[in-house]
């Protein structure tokens, strides 16, 4: 066996126990997963109604979440990675604050903010009648809230590592701000962002806590994949373990999406 | 003092980077003509580029541009770099790595209302013209050095510009292919009714290529002139470095070089043919007052035109039949009576003579 330059690599003795039992921390519950599996009723398990149902609504509040995380991650992003402005340290801290805090905790702050009773919401509720709690916007809002982050860490990073001379250099051929951030500047990073919006999906799709704190767990209405395997423990194992298995199956192919981004490059 | 040249640049500015790097420059170009901003690494010449392309801000200063004030900090007067038309080909050539070479030149058309279509087919013109319209579908990593340089040309001649702005163009071509781009890039040069600005640490490209040449060491101007005034009259070390240098066009075959108006010259490498360019130290060449014999296969009588007193050394200029200078020791000049008017015998070694393909 070689090490990365090219001598041999005696590990510490002390390493490979804690290294091997790592290794089962993450293959057991997997291996658990798939020994579960009714493999021969799986067919029909997947098209039940609360199945597809979940199957929907995550795809919808997923896909929804992205596309905000990409509209407003992205201008965030880039006001992060070039302009100096006082407090911006202040300002990413709190964009980026979504990717550590426990997402209940999420959950409830929007509860506050965008609730029947809430600082915005219940200014909104009263002048049109509309609430997001307890709704399909409500769900999306909620993984929106815990997405983007991913997409402006990502996103930042790529524009922070870009050849601003590029830039520059479409100026000086006569081309305008926006002409040369949507040209130049966006095709440049076009393989961050797609990183970055295939994570910040991700997240969304599997989000959980924020979810069922400020959009509730109605079955048909806003009980998503995680929701209903949550649901589906309680009652009906079957169920669990074939939504999960569904789970499982899309973030294996997102890790295979990325996987030229990170296990190549390390 | 600054005077407006219609069509022509005049700047005269000064920049202050946040290293506490200070450019300070004064350089005018007249339409139809080349200026050279010769200097070393580090002289301030890329600092210059982005200056007066508009991407970084000049501390004070004036700089106008067929008759337009493009800076004036005094009156707060601030063209962005998108409405200078300033024609740049960059250092790195810094073609868009996710645009074909079609869209690259494209890109730089100002399209006057004509919209893509009509920006494409005007890019196509230039490649065209450039012999490169086989290039069109292809990637910039696709492209050779020289076909690259030869594509950041077009791209920038396309945009229209009022001043056509070289970064040291043939830096990054190997030696092989640096004659052929040099030759390609002075024709388009020439045909280039504007002013045109080549910036380059490479005495003969500048010698080559321009007109006048400015002299930028450490931030400032050292010295401005013809190419023929900064030869005879260096005023400082760097410069007389670089002016010495004796170049000499000529024909070469067989290990030999037919120089035009002047001997044949010797030279060791008996590979190369076709014109070349030779450099030749002014301490390479030798003088005696008699015939040498030996290993100097250049030699030739030839009478003293100038002296020029550096202090430890001087410098002897020879007439016909071909004009070098000579670089000798104070000492060595006493010695051998070395005074305008006389008659010495000029020697060179052919291993001494540097060639280039021209």
């Amino acid at each position: 066996m070689t090490g990365r330059r090219g001598f041999p690599s005696r590990p510490p003795l002390a390493l490979v126990p804690f290294a091997l039992v790592g290794m089962a921390l993450f293959l057991i519950p997997l291996v658990g997963l798939l020994s579960r599996t009714p493999w021969s009723r799986l067919g029909s398990l997947l098209s039940g109604p609360i199945v597809t149902e979940a199957l929907r609504l995550s795809l919808i509040s997923s896909v929804g979440a992205a596309a905000i995380a990409v509209v407003l991650g992205v201008p965030l992003a880039w006001f992060l990675a070039r302009m100096e402005f006082p407090g911006r340290s202040l300002v990413r801290g709190l964009v980026t604050l979504p990717m550590v805090l426990p997402p209940v905790v999420g959950g409830a702050a929007l509860l506050y903010a965008f609730g029947r009773r809430g600082l915005v919401g219940e200014a909104v509720y009263e002048a049109t009648g509309f609430l997001l709690p307890f709704s399909l916007w409500g769900v999306v809002l909620a993984n929106a809230f815990l997405a983007t982050p991913f997409l402006v860490v990502t996103v930042e990073g790529a524009l922070r590592n870009l050849d601003t001379r590029y830039e520059s250099a479409a100026a000086v051929l006569g081309a305008g701000r926006w002409r040369v951030f949507r040209r130049i500047t966006l095709p440049m990073i076009g393989p961050s962002l797609a990183a970055g919006t295939l994570l910040a999906w991700a997240r969304a799709l599997g989000e959980f806590g924020a979810t069922i704190t400020f959009a509730g767990n109605l079955q048909g209405r806003t009980q998503t994949m995680p929701l209903a395997v949550f649901v589906a423990l309680e009652q009906d194992r079957d169920t669990a373990v074939a939504l999960s298995l569904v789970l499982v199956a899309v973030s294996l192919a997102v890790l295979v999406a990325l996987r030229n981004r990170w296990w190549r490059s390390w | 003092m600054v005077a407006i040249v219609v069509g022509g640049l005049d700047a005269r500015f000064v920049v202050v980077q946040s290293s506490g790097f200070r450019l300070a420059l004064e350089v005018h170009v007249a339409s139809g003509t080349t200026v050279a901003l010769l200097g070393p690494n580090g002289a301030g010449k890329s600092t210059a580029v982005w200056a007066l392309s508009g991407v970084i801000p000049v501390a004070e200063g004036v700089v106008s541009l067929a008759g337009r004030v493009l800076d004036d900090v005094a009156a707060g007067v601030r063209v962005v770099p998108e409405e200078r038309r300033i024609g740049v080909v960059f250092q790195d050539v810094l073609l868009f790595p996710h645009l074909n070479v079609l869209e690259n030149v494209a890109f730089g058309v100002r399209r006057n209302g004509a919209g893509h279509r009509g920006a494409v087919e005007a890019a196509r013109g230039w490649l065209d013209h450039f012999g490169l319209g086989g290039l069109s579908g292809l990637r910039p990593s696709q492209l050779s050095g020289g076909q690259a340089q030869q594509v950041g040309l077009a791209r920038a001649l396309a945009s229209e510009p009022d001043l056509l702005l070289l970064d040291e163009p043939l830096s990054a071509l190997d030696v092989g292919t640096r004659a052929q781009v040099r030759r390609i890039l002075g024709e388009h040069l020439r045909s280039f009714p504007g002013p045109r600005l080549l910036i380059t640490h490479d005495p003969a490209e500048a010698f080559l290529l321009a007109d006048l040449v400015v002299v930028i060491e450490d931030g400032r101007v050292t010295q401005t002139g013809t190419p023929d005034e900064i030869r005879r009259h260096p005023m400082t070390g760097y410069a007389a470095d670089l002016a010495g240098v004796n170049l000499v066009t000529g024909t070469a075959g067989a290990g030999v070089v037919r120089v035009s108006d002047g001997p044949d010259l010797t030279i060791l490498d008996t590979s190369v043919s076709g014109p070349v360019l030779l450099t030749i130290h002014p301490r390479a060449i030798s003088i005696h007052p008699r015939p040498p014999e030996g290993s100097p296969r250049n030699t030739w009588l030839s009478t003293i035109t100038s002296v020029e007193d550096l202090g430890d050394s001087c410098r002897i200029q020879f007439g016909a039949p071909l004009v070098v200078t000579s670089e000798v020791s104070s000492a060595s000049r006493l010695e051998l009576g070395l005074e305008a008017g006389r008659e010495f015998w000029v020697a060179i070694k052919a291993a001494e003579v540097v060639v280039r393909p021209a």
